[in-house]
């Protein structure tokens, strides 16, 4: 063969190869399109393989000291792909992995059987091997830790999903109202109004369907990690909150009543620090339904103070107005008017009239000064002036708008009669927080301020909306009005319907309240609202705070029943602004700072123990004894025994409140306590004998 | 004004007129497909800027077709003098990468060019060294080309070094280099029975290297990978996750397609821009267009081969089937493996696929190609009679 011709014969030969080649290409492709077509179509509709959203992590709520509320609990389906790992990984590991599986997750089986199992998935190129489904995150923390499982998702072939979350709560019942629930068919509270930052974006990954029926995950890059919902920070104080709650429980539980709310707000802010909601369910009370914000009823005498300061305001009455009491009963226009009680007091001024409550008075003044053609309508103004027509556009859904009807509008009821009963809280409906906006704007010289929930919303960078406090701009009366209203309030808990309740520890200003509801039944015992409203302290106004208790039974006075939790509140909160609660050491000490450890200080050792320990301070103990002198200004701190003779006067000067109460108390006496900080001065001198006195122990 | 162009350039581009429609008509379908495929890739990697990827990929197709223009400028004997020197540098980038290359999707294959963020596969600029420097021995050594010692072992022995040099990390381009050696020699008239000799060789070769991984070097010989292949082509009838959803594409695309950007299978199938690209030309351009890309490569080939029947023998000749027949042998593995006819290998498309610089080195292949055949219508031309380089 001569060169040419076999080097034409090799060319054909390699042409021949590669056309065969790319005939053979050319049937498969008729093969996998045409022949077997409708079989590949089929597997790639959604019968066969889908998208499957991954439910995003839902934010969670905090209090605004930033407990959470309410929490996402995620729970996962945890896998291994046994093909995934490395050959001499996978041999190395299956064994003890096995093990640990059916020690941990798969208690029915034996770590022979799941380790066959796996060596047998490995070789059939099998690559879902379940290991728990629904398992919580501490299960997948216990199975990112297993042997093989540790190399990861690449390395050991560990796969995981969200499947679902739940939702925890981890106060309970606490406001649960108010945080609310968040579900398909009615959701409720800030779960509901804040659920479009709450809920994130979901995720998707694919899914295929294998021949024998189970779904799969399929890695694949088009898989989209879902956003985590953001955080929500309220408002709610949970120390206040859970005090609210427990004493609204009380409360409630001891009258017997239907309902009962009670809301705590920041005077200066808006701030609400607790809202608690009670109503009577199949098994004893419960947060049921939130009364705070969709209930709107006659307030009865609360509302007093909204017309003793519209009659201010017009000057058409003066704290020293006198008015007609008529002994307690009277009639207007033909109707007759009671006062809480028959009294006998034929004249009072209008600073008294308030203070006892007296519906006539209030009502005559409001008569004598509106009820006519030229004035009812400014009436209705000043009310709408303080803001009391309006809602307050709390965050969460529900709220009821008030009803205030317009001057001589008949069709809304309208009569001679409305200007009297409109003075003492009848024929009107506001709900208790629109109430408290009222009594909080007057706490706030007269500065209405906004209610609000939500403080803040964050996601993992940081802030990513805030909400700060909203004032009015328009005062809601001038400062002369809101002075004077001051004054009647602080009156009414003075000598008025609200003397029992005076504190020693903190001055309230606040108007007791007792409304009739359903009193046009005749031949029916009438059910009572009683409630309570106001501020303290009273002269440097910290809280505003309203009451309501629906339909208790036994008693019915505002004083009485809504009273003492309104009183017991005031003082936690005082308390509670008094206590080192607030956190001084988060975050870098400016270089400024210099903290100056007490140079001596006493009390009992266990507890100076404790607190050294915690600040990681030295010291040196060499007593016996309970009771300490601690000497600082020096490292190590030396405790010095504290001689306690419990026949006579201990010496209290430089303890705390607590200790030197205990100890006066442990000796024998009485104590009373003035001011905040450490004993600097006490009444009975050390080491006499005084058992059973009253001493008096000055704090400073 | 386009016209004037076309006409431009239909005078001024010498050499196979053929090839650089056929390379101007895969360029346009690799921008369709890449900016198709990578839509929604796009949205995974770039916030859903779909453009970030045909603007790259025209980048470099646009500086492929610049290298490309000057290796068809530079005259294709340079590149015979150049060859020991080329294979040289060759062994030695694959050597270092072997000891330093950088891992990319658990295989060592890339070394970076130094001042830049740039890496480039060293096997790509191997196999053109290796080819030019066995078109350069074949040519040089016709006179005794039947020859064991004279002609058969100077020329096997540097195939062998280089193709086991690429085999750990990257079997799939060591085997179609190898094959593509085998082929040129085939065509280069060496004795049957050695080129029967050769192929055992690197069945036992292969085998070695099988071994050693297996036993003393998983980490550096990726013989795993081509267990679970293999396993997954011999096992699995239907063909693994990827396979199925190319074969979905396939299936979808029916025999018209479904039209540009129509694609719904680039959503599920892995890789849709790169190793299987063909399977989304395919679902949007139907059977047709699936045979037509089939065609296009072949119709190269056998342009290369044309070239050998006007001057056999020869250097030019050699290096332009050689390359000619490397591409080709790629592209059609590259198909196979979408029509599941063979083990995923992970072979782009030659001048197709979304991918980095394999493109370049592509485009300088078909530069060189295009060189040769200018010049060898310049010595139609001229001078009828043929001449040894």
């Amino acid at each position: 063969m001569n060169v040419k011709n076999e080097l034409l014969l090799r060319l054909y030969v390699v042409m021949l190869f590669f056309i065969l080649t790319a005939g053979v290409i050319g049937y498969q492709l008729v093969k996998i399109s045409v022949i077997e077509g409708d079989k590949w179509r089929k597997k790639g509709t959604d019968d066969y393989r889908k998208y499957r959203p991954i439910e995003a992590e839902r934010g969670t709520i905090f209090s605004a000291d930033g407990m959470p509320l309410a929490v996402s609990q995620p729970f996962f389906d945890i896998a291994v792909d046994p093909c995934q790992s490395k050959p001499n990984d996978f041999k190395a590991n299956v064994d003890s992995l096995a093990y640990f599986l059916a020690k941990h997750f798969q208690k029915g089986k034996t770590p022979q059987a799941i380790a066959s199992t796996l060596k047998k998935m490995r070789a059939e190129g099998k690559r879902y091997f379940v290991v728990a489904r629904g398992a919580t995150f501490h299960d997948l923390e216990k199975a990112q830790s297993l042997p093989l499982l540790k190399l990861g998702r690449y390395g050991g072939g560990l796969l995981y999903d969200v499947q679902h979350n739940n939702r925890m709560r981890p106060y309970k019942s606490l406001a649960a109202r108010t945080i609310g629930v968040y579900r398909e068919n009615n959701p409720i509270g800030i779960e509901k109004s804040f659920d479009g930052f709450l809920t994130g974006e979901s995720g998707k990954k694919l899914w295929q369907k294998l021949n024998d029926g189970d779904w799969v995950p399929v890695n694949d890059m088009e898989a989209i990690a879902p956003k985590r919902g953001d955080d929500i920070y309220t408002t709610i104080d949970v120390e206040i909150q859970d005090f609210a709650e427990k004493t609204l429980m009380q409360t409630i539980s001891k009258y017997q009543a239907a309902y009962g709310t009670i809301i705590v707000m920041e005077v200066k802010t808006g701030a609400i620090r607790a809202i608690a909601n009670l109503g009577k369910s199949s098994d004893g009370y419960d947060e049921i339904y939130n009364y705070a914000v969709g209930t709107a009823q006659e307030p009865g005498s609360t509302m007093k103070l909204a017309t003793a300061m519209a009659l201010l305001e017009d000057h058409g009455a003066d704290l020293n107005t006198p008015v007609r009491l008529d002994g307690g009963k009277t009639q207007f226009y033909g109707e007759w008017m009671y006062d809480s009680h028959p009294h006998g007091i034929q004249t009072a001024t209008m600073l008294d009239a308030f203070a006892i409550s007296s519906n006539i008075g209030m009502a005559r003044l409001a008569d004598q000064f509106y009820n006519n053609k030229e004035r009812s309508e400014q009436f209705i103004n000043r009310l709408q002036q303080f803001g009391l027509n309006a809602r307050t556009n709390i965050e969460i859904p529900g709220e009821v708008s008030p009803f205030i009807k317009n001057a001589f509008d008949y069709e809304a009821g309208w009569s001679k009669t409305s200007i009297p009963w409109m003075a003492h809280g009848y024929e009107l409906k506001v709900t208790p927080l629109q109430m408290l906006t009222f009594y909080n704007a007057v706490a706030n010289k007269g500065i209405k301020m906004q209610p609000y929930l939500v403080s803040r919303i964050e996601d993992e960078h940081g802030v990513v909306k805030s909400f700060g406090p909203k004032a009015f701009k328009q005062p809601i009366a001038n400062l002369v009005t809101i002075e004077k209203a001051h004054k009647m309030l602080e009156e009414v808990m003075r000598t008025g319907t609200g003397k029992e309740l005076q504190s020693n520890l903190v001055q309230m200003a606040a108007k007791t309240g007792t409304s009739k509801v359903g009193y046009f039944h005749k031949g029916q015992s009438p059910d009572y609202i009683a409630s309570i409203a106001g501020f303290f302290p009273s002269n440097d106004p910290v809280y505003s705070c309203i009451v309501v208790i629906g339909q208790p039974k036994g008693a019915y006075y505002g004083s009485s029943v809504a009273g003492p939790a309104f009183k017991a509140i005031a003082e936690k909160c005082y308390l509670r602004r008094i206590a080192p609660g607030d956190v001084v050491n988060v975050g870098n000490m400016p270089s400024s700072t210099q903290i100056t450890l007490p140079r001596s200080s006493v009390g009992y050792k266990d507890d100076y123990k404790a607190i050294l320990k915690t600040l990681a301070l030295e010291y040196q103990d060499e007593t016996s004894s309970d009771w300490i002198l601690l000497e600082g200004g020096r490292v190590p701190m030396e405790m010095k025994r504290r001689f306690v003779d419990f026949e006579k006067v201990p010496d209290v000067i430089g303890m705390g409140a607590r200790d030197a109460s205990y100890l006066m108390e442990r000796c024998g006496l009485r104590v009373r306590i003035e001011g905040a900080g450490k004993v600097v001065q006490q009444s009975l001198r050390p080491g006499i004998n005084a058992r059973g006195q009253m001493v008096q122990l000055k704090l400073g | 004004m386009q016209e004037g162009l076309g006409t431009l350039l239909y005078h001024r581009l010498k050499g196979d007129r053929a090839i650089w429609l056929i390379v101007a008509l895969l360029t346009v379908l690799s921008l369709l497909a890449v900016y198709s495929a990578t839509g929604s890739w796009a949205y995974v990697k770039k916030g859903g800027n779909t453009e970030y990827f045909l603007v790259k990929q025209f980048t470099l197709i646009a500086t492929g077709l610049f290298l490309m223009w000057l290796c068809y400028r530079i005259h294709y004997t340079r590149y015979s003098r150049l060859a020991p020197m080329l294979l040289i540098a060759a062994i030695g980038m694959l050597l270092y990468t072997q000891l330093f290359g950088i891992e990319i999707n658990q295989a060592k294959r890339w070394i970076g060019i130094p001042f830049t963020s740039i890496t480039f596969q060293t096997s790509d600029f191997a196999k053109l060294a290796l080819i030019i420097f066995v078109a350069r021995s074949i040519a040089k050594k016709q006179d005794k080309i039947k020859d064991f010692n004279g002609a058969f072992l100077p020329i096997i022995l540097p195939i062998i070094l280089v193709c086991g040099l690429i085999a750990p990390s990257d079997l799939s381009t060591a085997l179609l280099l190898f094959a593509t050696s085998m082929m040129m020699m085939f065509i280069g008239r060496i004795d049957m029975k050695y080129l029967l000799f050769l192929l055992m060789m690197g069945m036992v070769a292969f085998g070695l290297l099988f071994l050693v991984g297996k036993l003393f070097l998983p980490d550096a010989i990726r013989v795993d990978t081509w267990e679970v292949r293999v396993r997954d082509f011999m096992e699995n009838k239907e063909g693994s996750h990827q396979i199925q959803q190319a074969k979905i594409a396939i299936a979808n695309g029916e025999w018209f397609g479904k039209g540009p950007g129509q694609s719904t299978q680039r959503n599920f199938l892995p890789a849709a821009f790169s190793d299987c690209i063909y399977a989304v030309i395919c679902e949007e351009y139907g059977l047709i267009g699936g045979f037509v890309v089939l065609i296009l490569y072949l119709w190269l080939l056998f342009r290369t081969i044309a070239i050998v029947t006007k001057s056999p023998k020869t250097f030019g000749a050699m290096l332009a089937v050689g390359l000619g027949m490397n591409i080709v042998i790629q592209a059609f593995a590259n198909l196979a493996v979408s029509v599941h006819l063979v083990p995923v290998t992970g072979l782009t498309l030659p001048l197709v696929s979304w991918g980095g610089t394999s493109i370049l080195f592509t485009s300088m292949t078909i530069g060189i190609i295009l060189s040769v055949s200018k010049y060898i219508e310049q010595q139609d031309k001229s001078a009828p009679v043929e001449q040894a380089s």
